[in-house]
């Protein structure tokens, strides 16, 4: 893994960084609702919501919430092909989830203010 | 290396080639995920251009594969098209403390495994009683950092270890033992008649001709193996 302990040098380095920080618990999110499948669940991260620039690094990532404990998988049929695996979340992946959500809360209004009100933006 | 004219089967290629060297369990997962995926793309890209995009979109076999190496706190296999790729896209970010170069510890590591043992028993021309404890603790030391440095796989540690256990002193204390010395004596009565020379020979040597490259194998392995350890941790260090 990679760590960051440099500052970034641009508002594209800064950016990526907090897109790989907050990816993990993004995709508890894109489960907390109903189950999906890894194409789809990819989809939905990089496209709708432009949270990673190559969908498939996000599998690495999938599996390692599976291992963590966090979201469990199981194929199913499918009528148009191969079986699909899903994704879903587990107990635990559902506790870590909503608990994020009062973390990014804090953390959101925290650089709200501070970077948004600098210089008289909001 | 596009062999066919089939996109989805040259990926599925490079990713095989790719992840050959993922442990097992990693490699499977992935590959059930990128099968699926590659599954869908066949099911819901039409023309030949929509599959490549999406293929696109999906990212380097190369990248995915180093990603799923450091999720699984791996080392990343080397990637033989890097040179090639463009930098522009990836989104990773170069820490301050990238090495260029192998890691001092891990130099450190195979001396002291493959000379550990010879350094200390020199140590007997200086203080000789001391001699089995530098000889061991320097070859113990080597151990230790070899099997905690992230630089290699425990395939790579084991056959250093057991390519030979004690680094190279071991084959010259053996090559040492395992003489064969033979004297001759001749049986005359001391009063100037000759009797028959007998020569009587202990131990066990190979003829030369088989003993001779026998050794310089022997001691070569040792050295070949670290040399090969020392250039897949810089490999693996500038990656």
């Amino acid at each position: 893994m990679v760590t960051n302990h440099s500052v970034p040098e641009s508002s594209e380095q800064a950016l990526a960084q907090l897109r790989r920080g907050a990816l993990p618990h993004c995709v508890l999110a894109a489960l907390a609702t109903e189950e999906r499948y890894g194409f789809e669940l990819v989809r939905v991260l990089t496209e709708t919501y432009d949270l990673a620039t190559s969908e498939g690094t996000i599998y690495p990532l999938l599996s390692r919430l599976r291992r963590d404990g966090l979201v469990e998988t199981t194929w199913r049929e499918s009528e148009s092909g191969p079986p699909r695996r899903y994704y879903r979340l587990t107990d635990l992946g559902e506790r870590r989830l909503a608990g994020f959500q009062d973390d990014w809360k804090r953390f959101r209004d925290a650089v709200d203010d501070l970077v948004l009100e600098a210089g008289g933006h909001s | 290396m596009s062999t066919t004219n089939d996109p989805i089967s040259d990926y599925r290629q490079r990713l095989t080639e790719a992840s050959r060297d993922l442990p097992p369990d990693v490699r499977s997962d992935l590959h059930d995920d990128l099968d699926g995926h590659l599954d869908e793309i066949r099911r819901s890209a039409g023309t030949d251009a929509e599959i490549r995009t999406a293929l696109d979109r999906l990212g380097r076999p190369e990248d995915i594969v180093h990603a799923a190496a450091g999720e699984a706190g791996v080392p990343p296999p080397p990637d033989p098209t890097q040179a090639a790729a463009a930098t522009a896209t990836r989104p990773t970010v170069r820490t301050a403390e990238r090495r260029q170069g192998v890691a001092g510890r891990d130099v450190s590591a195979i001396l002291l495994v493959v000379f550990g043992a010879i350094g200390g028993a020199l140590v007997f021309l200086v203080f000789p009683p001391l001699m089995p404890i530098a000889a061991i603790g320097a070859y113990a030391t080597g151990l230790v950092l070899l099997w905690t440095s992230r630089s290699w796989t425990s395939g790579e540690k084991l056959l250093a270890s057991l390519v030979w256990p004690g680094g190279l002193a071991t084959p010259l204390l053996l090559g040492m033992m395992g003489t064969r010395t033979c004297v001759t004596e001749a049986t005359g009565d001391g009063v100037g008649n000759m009797g028959e020379a007998v020569t009587t020979c202990t131990g066990f040597a190979f003829h030369p001709a088989v003993g001779i490259p026998l050794f310089i194998a022997v001691i070569a392995a040792p050295i070949v193996i670290g040399l090969g350890l020392l250039a897949r941790a810089s490999r693996r260090a500038a990656a």
